[in-house]
């Protein structure tokens, strides 16, 4: 049993994720340098391996001198921030909605169905345009932004998933009994989603983790002086002609990342639920 | 005990209305077993449904001891809910894999009740010990169970309350046909040691000659014939019934199926036929079955059909 389910581990993308983890919890500590250090001098140093490179600085610098991994790596800390508390807010409030649509139906599901219509409508860079203006730009405005987005797609997953369970036998037998309905909800609902709840966690890594880069690109997510990878790029964007690293290393990194979280959550979402092959 | 008048439910679908059941009133004495009878989709478990109230009915009432259920506020519907339990048809569906069977048994009870951690063993203990499995049983989970011990472990679930009224959904339809007697046995014995009244639904008919002390025979969501078991097999009055009785294959290579077995398919419920659902398929049919409803006559051996005239009392 404990064999097969270690078959085919991705072991490599486990790998990636843990350092992406390590660089986020280990803070200042375990940084070359101090990220934000301006070293005019040393601006647009380039990798360790090109001519005029230093080991110092093994992935160069950027238009201000400042070393472009110890970046990255405090970069990361913005990113697992932000797929945490995202995922933890639009899991939880998209499960608990989609449970309560699937399990009482009727006038409650048909209203909040609507909503979900109406919110998956919206384009998510539009309503960040918007709460950036209304709110101050920055690592919180990022976690609504995506909160709003991303919850409607865990309800309407768990509200079929509910919908399903919701007929089994024993469930009938427990309202017959006089099982209380949080009863019913703790016991027999939540254990059958947990497996899938698990599964979309961690297939919404990579997405989060885009979409927070593409808000900070764009401004509208974290600010100077914090450090995001999606910021990076934005830094970099003027001068991909002349320092092709400072926009492809943090690149690299947003794509890595991703890429293993993706390859983490398709092995899992395979091990634990067949069923959502198709997500 | 429990007494039906006039229950009907609709459903209404894309398609039209579908009439599951109408207008059926039916009567449980205590101590009794009222066996429900029917083709699929008749709508026997819709009036399980509404006994055990998964579903309202859309109009008549459903009594147990003169209580209108129906109506019942919080405190009194949460009574009702410890009086009358139920055992489902599949017992792979009915018990939730991921509990031990401890916890499946001891879900009614502290639905209803505080137990220390002592009293609620020595009570599970109790009724794995009725239903024949041993105390060992409540560590292990349902999957390591064959068919018939978790139907064994369903009516350990619904009897660890002690409730009075039991609904039986075809109880051992999923079971292999050589533990079927085993169970029924159970069932009569936990019946006759507890004073339990049975509802059962079935559709095999020598297991209701033998198990149930009164029959409803239903057709299309209406009553046909209801009565004692014994009068209603000995002389079924409407012609479903008889058909549904010469259907019942004898083991004799020479008996011929008669000429009363019923012909053609169930109507649908969505666009039931006018006049006596019925009689679109029956042998006997007259002009006044196509447009007017039988009323159930007789007591306590009652027929929905014309050609029926009230039997004298006996």
């Amino acid at each position: 049993m404990r064999a097969r389910f270690f078959r085919g581990v991705p072991w490599l993308a486990i790998l990636v994720l843990a350092a992406v983890l390590a660089c986020a919890a280990g803070g200042e500590a375990i940084l070359p340098h101090d990220p934000n250090d301006l070293d005019l001098g040393s601006a647009f140093l380039p990798p360790a391996w090109l001519d005029g490179g230093s080991l110092s600085s093994p992935l160069g610098a950027d238009n201000l001198g400042r070393d472009i991994l110890s970046r990255i790596m405090a970069g990361s800390r913005v990113s697992v921030i932000v797929a945490f508390y995202a995922i933890l807010f639009s899991g939880g409030i998209g499960a608990l909605a989609g449970m309560v649509c699937g399990y009482f139906g009727g006038r409650v599901d048909a209203a909040l169905m609507r909503l979900i219509e109406i919110q998956q409508s919206i384009p998510a860079i539009a309503l960040a345009l918007i709460l950036a203006a209304a709110l101050e730009p920055g690592l919180t405005t990022v976690v609504v932004v995506i909160v709003l987005t991303y919850w409607a797609w865990y309800a309407r997953i768990i509200r079929g998933e509910i919908m399903a369970l919701k007929g089994r036998d024993y469930i009938a037998f427990a309202r017959v009994a006089g099982v209380s309905t949080p009863v019913i909800f703790l016991r027999h609902l939540l254990p059958n989603i947990f497996n899938t709840l698990v599964v979309l966690a961690t297939l919404q890594v990579g997405q989060v983790i885009l979409f927070e880069a593409s808000l900070s690109f764009l401004g509208l997510g974290i600010q100077q002086p914090d450090i995001s990878w999606g910021l990076m790029l934005s830094d970099a964007r003027q001068y991909i002609t002349n320092a092709w690293w400072a926009i492809t290393m943090p690149g690299i990194a947003i794509m890595l990342t991703c890429l293993s979280a993706n390859v983490f959550g398709d092995w899992l979402r395979d091990r634990l639920d067949p069923q959502l092959r198709q997500l | 005990m429990l007494e039906l008048d006039g229950l009907t439910r609709h459903y209404r679908t894309r398609h039209g209305v579908v009439r599951a059941v109408e207008n059926v009133s039916l009567t449980l004495r205590a101590g009794g077993t009222l066996a429900l009878v029917g083709e699929s989709g008749c709508g026997k478990t819709t009036i399980a449904k509404m006994i055990l109230q998964l579903e309202q009915p859309d109009a008549g009432t459903i009594r147990f001891e003169g209580a209108d259920v129906a109506h019942m506020d919080r405190a009194a519907l949460h009574r009702y809910r410890r009086d009358v339990m139920a055992v489902f048809q599949d017992p792979y569906a009915s018990l939730n894999p991921r509990m031990r069977v401890a916890n499946i048994i001891a879900e009614p009870i502290l639905a209803h009740e505080k137990p220390g951690r002592a009293a609620l063993d020595k009570r599970i203990a109790e009724v794995l010990d009725i239903v024949g499995l041993p105390v060992s049983a409540a560590r292990l989970y349902p999957h390591e169970f064959s068919g018939g011990q978790r139907q064994r472990i369903a009516i350990a679930r619904a009897l660890a309350l002690q409730p009075r009224l039991m609904v039986l959904d075809e109880p051992v339809s999923a079971l292999d046909v050589s533990i079927r007697a085993q169970v029924l046995n159970l069932l009569q014995d936990i019946q006759d040691q507890f004073g339990l009244t049975y509802l059962i639904i079935a559709h095999d008919l020598a297991l209701v000659e033998h198990f149930s002390s009164d029959v409803a025979v239903i057709y299309l969501g209406r009553v046909a014939e209801a009565g004692p078991t014994a009068e209603v097999f000995a002389g079924p009055r409407h012609p479903y019934t008889q058909a549904l009785l010469a259907a019942v294959p004898l083991p004799d290579p020479d008996h011929v199926l008669s000429e009363a077995a019923a012909a053609g398919e169930i109507a649908s419920a969505l666009n039931p036929p006018p006049g006596c659902r019925f009689n679109p398929r029956c042998p006997r049919a007259q002009d006044i079955c196509r447009t007017t409803v039988p009323e159930l006559r007789g007591t306590p051996h009652a027929a929905a059909c014309h050609l029926v005239s009230e039997p004298p009392r006996t």
